[in-house]
Parts: structure tokens; C-alpha cells; sequence
């Protein structure tokens, strides 16, 4: 069946192949159109309709095998003849081009080449289905053997980038996309050879869309990156972009690397909410140990009333104190967001509060004035502090300001670097004259002993228009 | 070379023949400065596509001494024993040749 070819587009990136295609095509009356690359040739295609597309397999952006594949899955290019026209013939006659196009003619001498051309041209409108699927011109071409090492390397590159799971783009400099990976063409939905030739900053909404654009037009070869803190959401996904600047010779590029991190994003939200999940459940264990010390010195208070002897209910009091004071920490701890520690400041305010409360057989009200800072101590820290510092106000209560009108509690902490200096002072009696901390023989003495030692710390006690006690500590045990 | 006879040989009028070969000349002469800043860079990877280009645009010119010089100089920079010098060498034989195709071109158009 004769079929009558009229428009041919030629694509190389050689210019004087291109001016000589155009002369001899053009004498014999057809209409011509010449590009050199692919990204053209596939913009073109699409309104130019051409009946034959010569291409040429070494070019830049997309080489002529890229191109065939792209212009043979274009529908509306389904009845363009393909015919591939390259030096590389020579170096691999064998090559089978029936899957991507027509004919394949070797590059040749300009000389030898006009009656090559058109005689082909004769073949397809005399019988389109029977040209030969051999190379043809193949005795015309000198053998180099080194044109497939270029286009090797070119492949192993594509190779490489198809296999990647980030998606790559690569935009000429008015932004369209002269490259895209598999990856690229499944994160946007579309088949690569839509996507290729397409302004790159349309493909996405028109927020984003603004910024690429902005991103791109002020790379000034530096390399800049998007969603990193705040990964930007493309449909159900969440991405980010790296923009490079590629400047090598003539040749000016963009490249557009996405990575896909909604998995990751996906992870970070099942550990968040695992997270949730135990801090509520620490809650609760500190809401239950609150509970039970608070049982425990409901127990030791009620065995208090039962007992008629004063010194074993004074101990029993005093235990019961211990109690109390632990159970107050857990009890903030529940109250607290982050469930790290105890705030100080609060804390020292309610256990002098409760103590006060528990010691209230003074004259006159014991006044007390706290100056804490707002620092968090975790449990390591909070429970023995917590313990002493009960120790002490009891003794204050008790003994320093017994029967001591307008009594006075003062409570500093000051903390430089990772050492605190905690001073409880009172304007009671004071330490007895014969007083020697090293032979005391009181319970309280000892707790307090101990527990600075455990925070790494020292414990002193001196009169100073009253009673003063010192305590040094290192911070560092709430690591 | 004679610019009336291949026009001749190839089938076209002489005019677009002259169109061709100065359209080859400002070609080649851009393709050689950019081998030479390649060059200059050893970037070789990017040497050896420049040096294929002349290569194929000389031999569709017919100036098979020319595309065999830079033939030379492509495997050259693929086989990776290219030093400075045999670089350096290569790249002057190549251009000379060039230089002459020019010389000869120029006087005829």
C-alpha cells in the first residue's frame, strides 16, 4: 500500500548534519523540521505530527535509543515512521532495532549519504512493512569502535539512576524536564515521556509550584534543600527536595532529587504514639505508688492513735513523715507533662506546707520563706533531697523552734554549674552547746548523713543566730 | 577539497554546501576551545564526548584524517593512560589539522 510521507523531523545534535539533512529533504519537497535533542524532538512531535523522525543515537539529555522508546509509546505518533541514523552502526551491526524503530541507517560521508536517504524514503512510501530490518549503509561507514563506550557509560548512568528509590529529575534552564528517573514518573502517577519536555514547577500545586520555581531561578550553583524540618505533603506522601545547580563546558542544568519519606514519617507517628502510650501507663504507676505510700502512712498514723507511749508515737510520726515526702514526689510527678522529674520549687513548697501542718503545736504560726529556683531533679535526685530536707525542717519544728515565738524557716538553693548548695536555716535555740554532729546518736542525723553521701555530697551543722544546716550535692546523679 | 565538486558529488547547489562547511568551521572551532578548557580540567569523561562530536561531524565532512586524530585522542582519553603530555601532543596534531581544513575552506567561500 503506497503511503504518502510528507513532514520529517530530524533530530541531532550536530548542526551541519542538521543543515544537510534539511537541504536534501527540503530539494525533494518535503517539509522539514530539525532539532538537536530529544527534549525538542518530543515537544515538537506532538504538534508537528511528522510522518519520519530521523534520530541520532549520541546525544545530549535524552540519547536516540531514550527518544525511539518515548516517541514509539506517544499514541498520537503511532503511524510516524522511526528511522535511526548513526555512525555507530559500524560497531554493532548485529544491534536488533525492530522494537523501537523502522529502519536504521548508518551515518555516512555527506557524499555517499542523499541517495541513501531518499531511497529509504522511496521503500517506506512504496511498502511501509517491507524495509529491511538489517542496518542499512553499513559498507559505507568506517569502523571506530568507539562511539558504544560512550554510550555505555551514558546507559550504565540511566541504570543506575532507574534503580534508585529517590526520585530524579533533570530540568533545563527554562525548568523543563529533560530527565526523569522510574521513580520520578510513579511519585507523579505519569509515564516518563508525559512528564518529559513539561514545565517541571506545573507538575506540582501551585504553592509549591512558586517556590520550586523561585528555588531554581536563584540556585546560583549552590545546592539548597526543602522539607527538611517540615517534610512537604505531595497527595498521601511526604516528601523532600534537594536542588543542585550542574555546570560543566556549555552545558547548564538543574537537578531535582525527592525523597520519599512517608515510611519514615509513618515510624515517627507509631513512636510517638507508643510513646503516648507509655508515659500514660508511667502515670499510672506513679498515681499507684502515691497511693500506697499514702496508704502506708495512713497505716502508720492509724498504729499511732493506738500507742500510748509518747517517744514510739514520735518515731512513728516521724516515719510516717518519711512517707509522706516520697509520696509527694510521685504525686507531682503524675501532675507533670514530660514525667523527666520533679519541679523543685514546687515541691519544696508543698512538703514545707504539709510538715508545718503535721508540727502545728507552735505558739504563733512558723513562718518559712523559700527561695528555689524552678530547676527539674529527677527521681535519683528528688527522693533523697525530698528525705533530708524532711529531716531537717522536722528538727527545725520540733526541737530548734519549740516554744519559740514569730519562728522563722529560711530555704535557698543555689546552684552553680552542676554543684547546689542547699541552706536551711532557723531563728530557733540552736544546736546545743555540747553538740557533736560525729557522736549523735539521732536517727534523723544519720538518714541525712547517708543521703548526701548518696547524692555525692557533704552535710554540715552550725549555729548561726540559730540553727543552720548546709548541704552541698552534685547534679550530676540525675543523669 | 573543492567546494563546487563535492557539492557536486553530495547533490546539492554549491550555496548550501558553503552554508554547510561554515556552519561545520564555527562548530569545530567552538568544539576545540571547549576540548582545550576540558582538557585543561582533565576532565576526561567530558573530553572524550567533545572529541567523539568532531570526530563525527569531520567524518560526515569527509575529512577522514581529521575524525581518525580525533578518534585517536577519544581512546586516548578512555584508556586511561592519557598523561598531560600525550595529551597535550594529540590535542596540538589534532589541531593543526583542523587548522589546515579551515585555511583551505576559507580560501574558497
Amino acid at each position: 500500500m503506497n503511503k504518502t510521507l510528507k513532514k520529517i523531523l530530524v533530530v541531532d545534535n550536530n548542526p551541519v548534519m542538521l543543515e544537510f539533512m534539511n537541504e536534501i529533504l527540503g530539494q525533494e519537497g518535503y517539509s522539514v523540521h530539525t532539532v538537536d535533542n530529544g527534549v525538542e524532538a518530543l515537544k515538537i512531535s506532538r504538534t508537528f505530527l511528522p510522518d519520519v523522525i530521523f534520530v541520532d543515537l549520541v546525544m545530549p539529555y535524552i540519547d536516540g535509543r531514550q527518544l525511539c522508546t518515548l516517541l514509539r509509546k506517544q499514541p498520537e505518533l503511532s503511524e510516524s515512521i522511526i528511522v535511526i541514523i548513526s555512525a555507530i552502526a559500524a560497531e554493532e551491526p548485529g544491534f536488533d532495532f525492530s522494537e523501537i524503530a523502522d529502519a536504521y541507517l548508518a551515518k555516512m560521508p555527506f557524499r555517499l549519504m542523499k541517495p541513501y536517504v531518499l531511497d529509504l524514503l522511496q521503500q517506506f512510501q512504496n511498502n511501509s512493512s517491507g524495509v529491511s530490518k538489517k542496518i542499512i549503509g553499513l559498507d559505507q561507514v568506517h569502523h571506530r569502535d568507539i562511539t558504544k563506550e560512550l554510550l555505555f557509560s551514558k546507559q550504565h548512568i540511566e541504570v543506575l539512576l532507574s534503580s534508585i528509590s529517590d526520585s530524579f529529575f533533570e530540568l533545563n534552564l527554562d525548568l523543563q524536564v529533560i530527565y526523569v528517573n522510574e521513580a520520578g514518573a510513579s511519585l507523579l502517577g505519569l509515564p516518563r515521556e508525559e512528564i518529559l519536555t513539561l514545565y517541571f514547577p506545573s507538575l506540582f500545586p501551585p504553592e509549591l509550584a512558586n517556590r520550586i520555581k523561585n528555588i531554581a531561578h536563584s540556585l546560583n550553583g549552590k545546592e539548597f534543600e526543602i522539607g527538611i524540618k517540615e517534610p512537604l505533603q505531595l497527595g498521601d506522601k511526604y516528601v523532600r527536595f534537594r536542588f543542585n545547580a550542574v555546570s560543566y563546558g556549555r552545558y547548564r542544568s538543574i537537578t531535582v532529587m525527592i525523597q520519599d519519606i512517608s515510611s519514615q514519617k509513618e515510624a515517627e507517628r507509631i513512636v510517638r504514639e507508643d510513646l503516648k502510650e507509655k508515659e500514660l501507663l508511667l502515670k499510672e504507676v506513679h498515681h499507684r505508688v502515691k497511693n500506697n505510700l499514702n496508704v502506708v502512712a495512713s497505716l502508720l498514723s492509724l498504729q499511732t492513735s493506738f500507742i500510748p507511749d509518747k517517744v514510739s508515737r514520735k518515731h512513728l510520726t516521724e516515719s510516717r513523715n518519711r512517707v509522706e515526702s516520697m509520696a509527694l514526689i510521685h504525686e507531682q510527678l503524675y501532675y507533670t507533662e514530660s514525667l523527666s522529674g520533679v519541679y523543685l520549687d514546687n515541691y519544696l513548697s508543698d512538703l514545707v506546707a504539709q510538715l508545718i501542718n503535721t508540727y502545728n503545736t507552735h505558739p504563733t504560726p512558723v513562718k518559712t520563706e523559700l527561695d528555689i529556683p524552678s530547676v527539674q531533679l529527677n527521681l535519683s535526685v528528688a527522693v533523697p533531697l525530698g528525705l533530708i530536707i524532711n529531716e531537717l525542717i522536722s528538727n527545725s519544728l520540733e526541737h530548734g523552734l519549740k516554744n519559740i515565738k514569730n519562728g522563722l524557716i529560711e530555704i535557698s538553693l543555689t546552684i552553680d554549674e552542676q554543684r547546689c548548695r542547699l541552706l536551711i536555716h532557723d531563728n530557733g535555740h540552736g544546736l546545743p552547746e555540747d553538740f557533736i554532729f560525729e557522736e549523735s546518736e539521732s536517727l534523723g542525723l544519720l538518714i541525712i548523713s547517708n543521703l548526701a553521701e548518696q547524692l555525692d555530697g557533704s552535710f554540715k551543722l552550725y549555729n548561726d543566730n540559730g540553727a543552720t544546716a548546709a548541704v552541698e550535692f552534685s547534679l550530676s546523679n540525675s543523669d | 577539497m573543492n567546494i563546487q565538486s563535492s557539492a557536486a558529488e553530495i547533490g546539492i547547489s554549491v550555496e548550501a554546501y558553503k552554508r554547510i562547511c561554515v556552519l561545520f568551521i564555527e562548530n569545530t572551532d567552538k568544539d576545540l576551545l571547549q576540548l582545550k578548557s576540558e582538557l585543561d580540567l582533565r576532565n576526561f569523561t567530558q573530553s572524550a564526548a567533545t572529541a567523539h562530536h568532531i570526530k563525527g561531524a569531520a567524518a560526515n565532512m569527509d575529512y577522514e584524517e581529521l575524525a581518525d586524530l580525533a578518534k585517536k585522542l577519544q581512546l586516548l582519553l578512555q584508556s586511561g593512560t592519557a598523561t598531560p603530555e600525550k595529551l597535550r601532543k594529540q590535542y596540538e596534531l589534532l589541531s593543526q589539522e583542523y587548522q589546515s581544513i579551515k585555511e583551505e575552506i576559507l580560501s574558497q567561500l
